[in-house]
């Protein structure tokens, strides 16, 4: 079936751009999991938490 | 900034730390324990790679890192739309041509309660300086998107950008 000039604008573009998005999202997800068991992330929890406290708000 | 002036006292919002990278990386943790990142990953493939703004694109990502004894419900907490407009500033501080697209996650099909809850919070904190666009992805497979394009009011791609975001929905989307 010949296609209508509408559909030969199709570039699938925002397809690329989701199948990218969603690539990509899973990447950091995994990379954040990861990070967070390091030392260098464990140190910043603890500074961010005495921070926090210095504001008064501590953990529940 | 006028949007600061919205930002009254300290334990209104929580500490945050700029980690940096590539990806922009800002880090918190809430008084539940919930370790939050947040993302602005340079996003230039979004539009067409010879737009003059396309190093300023920024996707915006909140990811729930940590959360205690792995629940999947996390609490409401009134401080974490306010550290994360904190953080948002900070981004833009950075670099005020700095553009920031927000796609709303649809793996659980709670994109629009996502998108509902971004608008707000765009809504209680903008007080003038920022502008933003809204549409929706459709893909090829049905699947719908809500995306957000934020930037300074004052961009001097503001117009660029707007026509090209809107250029790419009319013509993708309409294509169904």
């Amino acid at each position: 079936m010949k296609k209508d000039e509408h559909q030969t604008e199709r570039t699938g573009r925002i397809d690329a751009i989701i199948k990218e998005w969603k690539k990509r999202k899973a990447q950091d997800e995994a990379e954040a999991r990861k990070a967070f068991y390091t030392p260098e992330y464990q140190e910043m929890i603890k500074q961010l938490r005495n921070e926090n406290a210095a504001k008064g708000i501590t953990i529940k | 900034m006028p949007q600061k002036e919205l930002l009254l006292n300290d334990d209104e919002f929580y500490s945050f730390k700029f980690t940096g990278g590539i990806n922009n990386v800002y880090n918190f943790i809430t008084i539940n324990d919930v370790f939050y990142e947040v993302r602005f990953k340079p996003s230039g493939y979004i539009f067409p790679q010879p737009s003059v703004f396309a190093k300023y694109i920024f996707e915006f990502a909140l990811i729930l890192v940590s959360h205690p004894n792995d629940q999947t419900k996390t609490p409401s907490d009134r401080r974490i739309p306010k550290t994360v407009f904190l953080i948002f500033l900070n981004f833009f501080e950075r670099c005020s041509d700095n553009i920031c697209v927000y796609i709303c996650d649809s793996s659980d099909s709670k994109q629009f309660v996502r998108k509902k809850k971004f608008d707000q919070w765009y809504n209680d904190f903008n007080t003038g300086g920022f502008s933003k666009l809204d549409e929706t992805f459709f893909d090829s497979s049905g699947g719908r998107y809500p995306v957000s394009v934020v930037l300074k009011a004052n961009n001097p791609f503001k117009l660029e950008v707007f026509k090209a975001f809107s250029d790419l929905v009319i013509r993708e989307n309409n294509e169904k």
